[in-house]
Formats: structure tokens, sequence, C-alpha cells
């Protein structure tokens, strides 16, 4: 998804569900810190493109995730629900892929506009 | 499976070709070896190996489709056995002597954090990259040369459903038989900087970061090749609003059941009727051919009854194969999988085992090998253990005939629905619940463990093409009647000889209640009377561990009622005499829980790689079936 089609402007960074792993180190996006506020997947809402940080997984369970290009770095969307409360249908790296809320809860994500603009600023 | 089907020694040049799953890759395969392929699984596990011979202008070269795997690393068995092959621990020892790597150009930079561990391996390496059509087709790009030029092999962007394109991949093959320069072998330093999985001072990376070093790697390559990522698949947008909706979603998916249920069952009919009057037909002319005695006796009632009993399901095996091949090439598989994870997931499976447990209505047998999909080895275990309470095609006939005779034929709610079918849905949800049940048990005791992720792609909406669906309805067939055949025709062919036997002075075959079958019979007369069955319900329940079926047949024989079936108003009248409305009842619901096929049971024992899992199911199913026809008999 291009940069132009995201919500505006990461807007969920602060969202009430969305967890935030470093609070002091929200900062205003003229101004990136050098490590965003992060989220989890779960609470990212849709068509806001995130950049996963890291997986908060024991060693055996990463491997599928890992395999499918869900690593450190990738870009992740969420684009739709599965009916029924089933899965959430991600577009990952440019591919969907479908993943439980359970899993989505263990992926800590970062506003894909935040990590762009720390990269600016380094 | 020979024990020696995973050592080759035709002495042909071997290529395997390794990718990720919905590469491709099988398209590459049936299109480089025609139906000239064969499907066994690796010695002592439970991969299958498909191998295949490709005739090229100078000779022969045997190919090998490995299973689909997103890395080497010895998570899954699939992966255990790719790994294994590629390194030479399996086939005598032996590595391919060349690999072709296919890979979907769509998804070319995370299908290129597979190609690291295979082209490190060094083995002469040609990249395939597939869906070329499709790249163009959404303003994709990349430049093959250039990838070829960072990869030091040699790269093809091919159709692979377009048998023209495919040149190259011949090309590498011949050079492989005669040397050449496009069998060159691997340099194995292209992934140096994020391959060796050690940091500089010697310990091992943490996983995360080895897959995000190969990632880093993989995108350098897709610049270093000029890859524009193609843009998303608008038919796929479209086609997912709908089929993935909130409301019309489910709806879609129902009337995809529903059409699949009926094809199986209704389409099916004539067709199985054909079959059916084909094996009886060509029987009869036999017995009318031969000279009476034991070998006409043999072939007709042991293995042309056996034969019959095995192929009069082809029809439904390969309708239901049909809808498989449809829906897994379309791309819509994995959407079914998604919708009804949440329901599957409640019963402690996920949304890979629907298909399977849906399969099951037919016959478990493919059910069973069907459940290899399913990626986790614990959901696995827990669908192939569960898809044969199911009710599958060969209770049908039982049912028909216990129903009709004890279940009068009258309205339940209006004209629509009588009692005798309000029976029949009763039978189809106590076999539902009792495998929901199951799972559930399974889950909390010896398949205990943290729930496996679930991770499903969801490849672009694309139309299966006619020859993709014919391949793999053959091929399909082909493994089911090799498989369910021989154990049929082995224990159907063991319960003749059981009729047979004792002579009678005049050297005929006895009455069935005097031969060893009939004795059996007798014998665990004590055993089934607390379900109200008499010697004749226990021979028939003996006879039909070959089938279910096969007790109408039985029942038939011992009642002196000539040609039996399911119809049959004599053989009806027969059972009221010597059985009671519980004792009735009690054997239906003995057929809905126990585990009466052998041909499963060997299924079975293929599909976990030894014996206790299907003695363990065999046991536990028979247990719930002898306690529900007591209950039965006992309560009404």
């Amino acid at each position: 998804m291009e940069a132009s089609q995201l919500h505006p402007a990461g807007a969920n960074v602060d969202s009430p569900g969305g967890r935030s792993a470093e609070p002091n180190a929200m900062t205003s996006r003229s101004q990136p810190a050098p490590e965003g506020p992060e989220r989890m997947l779960a609470d990212v809402p849709f068509e806001e493109e995130v950049v996963l940080v890291r997986i908060d997984m024991a060693g055996d369970d990463l491997e599928p995730l890992l395999e499918r290009g869900i690593v450190p770095g990738c870009t992740l969307c969420p684009v739709r629900h599965a009916p029924a409360g089933g899965p959430t249908i991600y577009l990952v790296d440019g591919a969907l892929v479908a993943l439980r809320k359970e899993t989505a809860s263990c992926l800590c994500v970062r506003s894909a506009l935040e990590a762009a603009g720390v990269l600016d600023a380094n | 499976m020979s024990a020696g089907a995973g050592a080759p020694a035709n002495g042909l040049p071997r290529v395997a070709l390794v990718g990720p799953p919905n590469s491709g890759k099988s398209t590459l395969f049936n299109r480089l070896t025609g139906l000239r392929q064969r499907v066994a699984n690796y010695p002592g596990v439970t991969v299958e190996r498909k191998t295949g011979v490709a005739s090229l202008p100078t000779g022969l070269v045997e190919v090998t489709d490995l299973p689909g795997v997103h890395g080497l690393s010895p998570r899954s068995l699939d992966q255990m056995v790719t790994r294994d092959v590629l390194l030479g621990k399996l086939d005598n020892g032996q590595a391919p002597d060349g690999v072709v790597l296919v890979l979907d150009a769509t998804r070319l930079e995370s299908h290129l954090m597979v190609a690291e561990p295979v082209l490190a391996l060094g083995l002469p390496t040609l990249v395939v990259l597939t869906m070329a059509d499709e790249l163009g087709r959404r303003d994709g790009a990349l430049r093959a040369s250039a990838l070829s030029r960072e990869l030091g092999v040699a790269v093809a962007l091919v159709d692979a459903r377009d048998d023209s394109k495919l040149e190259t991949v011949r090309r590498f093959m011949e050079a492989l038989r005669v040397g050449g320069e496009e069998a060159r072998s691997c340099p194995v330093g292209v992934f140096a900087d994020s391959a060796p999985g050690a940091s500089d001072a010697g310990r091992p990376l943490p996983v995360v970061d080895v897959f995000a070093a190969r990632r880093r790697r993989a995108q350098e390559l897709g610049r270093s090749a000029g890859f524009q990522p193609p843009r998303p698949s608008r038919l796929t947008r479209r086609l997912d609003a709908v089929l993935l909706h909130r409301a019309w979603g489910p709806l879609a998916f129902l009337a995809v059941v529903v059409v699949v249920f009926q094809s199986i069952f209704a389409g099916a009919a004539p067709l199985m009727d054909g079959v059916e009057a084909l094996v009886a037909g060509s029987g009869e002319y036999l017995a009318a051919t031969l000279p009476e005695g034991w070998f006409r006796s043999l072939l007709i009632d042991g293995v042309w009854a056996g034969v019959g009993s095995v192929v009069v399901f082809l029809p439904q095996i390969l309708i239901l194969f049909f809808f498989i091949a449809v829906m897994e090439d379309s791309g819509y598989m994995a959407r079914a999988a998604v919708i009804a994870d949440r329901l599957m997931h409640r019963a402690g499976l996920q949304g890979g085992s629907f298909l399977p447990l849906l399969s099951a209505y037919a016959c478990a047998i493919p059910a069973i090998m069907s459940a290899r999909t399913v990626e986790s080895e614990r959901d696995r275990i827990a669908t192939i253990f569960v898809a044969p309470f199911m009710t599958c095609s060969a209770r049908l006939p039982v049912y028909a005939l216990l129903i009709a005779a004890f279940i009068p034929q009258g309205p339940l709610l209006g004209p629509f629905f009588g009692q005798r079918a309000a029976v029949m849905l009763g039978l189809y949800a106590l076999g539902l619940v009792a495998a929901v049940g199951t799972a559930a048990l399974l889950k909390g005791t010896l398949l205990r463990g943290a729930s496996t992720p679930f991770v499903m792609e969801l490849p672009p909406y694309r139309w299966p093409t006619v020859r993709s669906i014919a391949d793999r309805l053959v091929g399909r067939t082909k493994v089911f009647l090799r498989r369910a055949g021989k154990i049929i025709l082995a224990t159907t062919i063991v319960l003749w000889g059981l009729t047979q036997v004792p002579r009678t002075p005049a050297g005929e075959p006895p009455a069935i209640e005097d031969s060893a079958l009939g004795r059996i019979g007798q014998a665990i007369e004590p055993a089934v009377a607390p379900m109200g069955f008499d010697w004749r319900i226990g021979i028939g329940l003996v006879s039909s561990l070959a089938a279910r079926e096969v007790i109408v047949g039985t029942l038939g024989t011992i009642y002196g009622v000539e040609n039996a079936d399911e119809t049959t108003i004599e053989l009806q009248n027969s059972l009221r005499r010597d059985l009671d409305l519980g004792s009735a009842v009690g054997l239906l619901v003995f057929f809905v829980f126990a585990l009466q096929c052998m041909s499963t049971v060997a299924v079975m024992r293929r599909e976990t790689n030894g014996w206790r899992w299907p003695a363990l199911q065999f046991g536990y199913m028979l247990a719930l079936g002898c306690a529900g026809a007591w209950a039965a008999n006992a309560l009404l």
C-alpha cells in the first residue's frame, strides 16, 4: 500500500486500545523519537500500515511467522476480518496472510509513518 | 510403498523441484513429466515422494517434486524430508544432481528468503520464476538476467502453465545429463552475510535475527534485479469483498459446502450405480464362463466382491477430489479454511481441518490423506483421528437397511420431513457430535499443548486449468485405489476363506453357521448379546470389518436371501424377526461409532507411521460403539 493511502498521519498511535511499550517516548510527529510508540498488531485499525518491531512469542511458534516474511522490519496492514469473528487478514509486504487475534496480540508494531520518520531523522 | 521407494536405482540423473507452496512447483512437475509419475512415501515418514521421468532429446531425467516448504529448518516433516533429500541423507545417501528452485515471481522478495538455505547447499541450481504472465499483467517487472548475475546461477522467468516457455528448464536438465554451463554448481556465498546463523563471537544468532538478515538480503537482491512488485490483484480484492464479507462470505461458504455435498451424494449416485452394474455384470459373466469350484468362488465371492466394494466409491472420490483441486487451484480453499477457523478452533482444531472432515462424509480414506495440508502435527493427528466419525457413504446402505426395517414411514414435520429422514439426520448429527467431543478430549489430553499459531497465506485467485485438475485427479485416484484396494481385497479373501472351511464330507463348502466364520460368530455371541445381537449379527459385525457395507451382503448370505441389498424386503423381514427396536437402534449406533473399516486403519497406520494411533483409534471407537449399542438396547 502506498503511503498516500494510509490512514492520516498514524492517527491511531494513541488509540485507547493501544498498548505503548514506552509511553514516555511518545513525541510529536515533527520530532520523531528514536523509538516510536509501540502497539500490538491486534489493536491496529483497518487500512493503517504498520512496521513490525518485535514478536513476543516462544521460539517454537516463531518460525511459521518468520518463514512467511513476518520478520521485524516488514510492513503489515489489516485489510479485513474474516466473517463470524474469524482471523484477521493482513497485507504483509504485498501478500495476504490471515492471523488469529491471539497471534496478532504477540506482534509489536509501530506506525509505518513513525518508522519512516525515524529513518528520515537518522 | 515398498521399502525401496526412496531409493532410486535406475541410474538416471536426478533433479529435485524445491519451492514454497503455491509457487507453481507441482504444475511445473506435471508439465515436465506428464503422466510418467509415481507416488510413494519416503521410508519411515508420511511425506509423499512424487517422482516422474522427463523425456529429453538425449535421454531421461528423474524429477522429484519435493513438498512445498517455507524453509529447510526441521520444524515440520515436509521441511525435514526436503532438507534430508537435498543433503543426500535419503535416496541411498545421494544428493540430487541438480535442483530446480521454483519461486513465485510476483512474490520475489519473500520467496527469495526460501532460496537462501537451498542455494547455500552449493548444488547445481536453476532458479525458475513462475507466474511471469501474472507479474506482467499486474504491472510488475524484474530482470531475470540481473538476478542471475547476483545469484550466480541461471534464472528463468516462465509461466509454468505454458509448455513453450519451459525450454530453459529442459536445457538445464539436458546439461545435467551431458554436462554444460547451465548445470554449474551454485556459488555458496550469495547469502554469505545472512546465512551463517552465527554472530562474530561464534554464538548462534537468535532465529529472528537470521530471518531479518535473510529478508534484508532478499530485498537487496530484488532491488538489484529491478523488481517492481505487482499492484494488488483487483480480481482478488473484488472477490474477497464478497467471499469474505460478513454476511455473503458465510453464505457463499455454505453454498459451496452444499454443492460439494450434493454432488458427492446425488451427483455420484448414477455413476455409482453404473460402476456397480459393471462389476456385477462382469462377475456374472465370469461366473457363467468359469467351471464351478473353489477357484470360481474365490474369484467371484472373494476377489470380485472385494474389488467391487472399492471401485464403487470411485465416482464419489473423483467428484470430491475434483472439488478439492478446483478450490485449491482457484485460491478459495485458503479462504474456506479462514472462514471455518473459528468453528474448528472451538473444537480444538484449526481451519485447515475443515476440508478433510468434509471429505470424510464421502470416505475417511481420502480425508485422512488430505489432512496432510494441516501444518500443525497435533492438529493433523486430531483431524485424522476424528475423521472416521463423520458419516461416510459406506454407512449409508447399513443405515438404509435398518431404518427401512424398523422405523415407520410417517411424517414428522410436514410432508417434507419424515421420521426416517429424522433418524438419518440424527445419525449424521451423532457422528458429528462424537467427532467434536473426541477432538476436544484429545486436545485436552494426549495432544495437549499450546495452540499453534494459525498463519494462513491467501494466494491471489487464479483460474484453475483443466490439465492441472486432470493431472491431480489421475494421481489421487491411483493412490486411493492402491492403498484402499490392497487391504480390502486381502480382508475379503480372508473372510471368503473362513466361509469355505471346514468342508463337508462331500467336499462342499459348509453351511454358514457351520463354517469357520459362523463359529467365530457363535464364539463372540456372549460378547455381543448385551447389545441385543445374536451370532448372525456377530458374523455381520466381523465381516463388516472389511468395509461397513459388507454386512448387508453377509446378512443376505446368512438369511439365505440371494442378491441382497439394503432395499430387499425379505432381508428386512428376517431382521425384524431377530432384532427388536432397541437392538436395531443399538446396531445403528454401533455403526455410527465403531471403526468397521480396515482400509481406514491401514491408511491411518501409514499416515501416523506406526500402529499406536490406529490401535488407539480402533479400540476407542469400538468401545464407544459397544457402549452406545448397549445403552440403546437397554433404554429402548
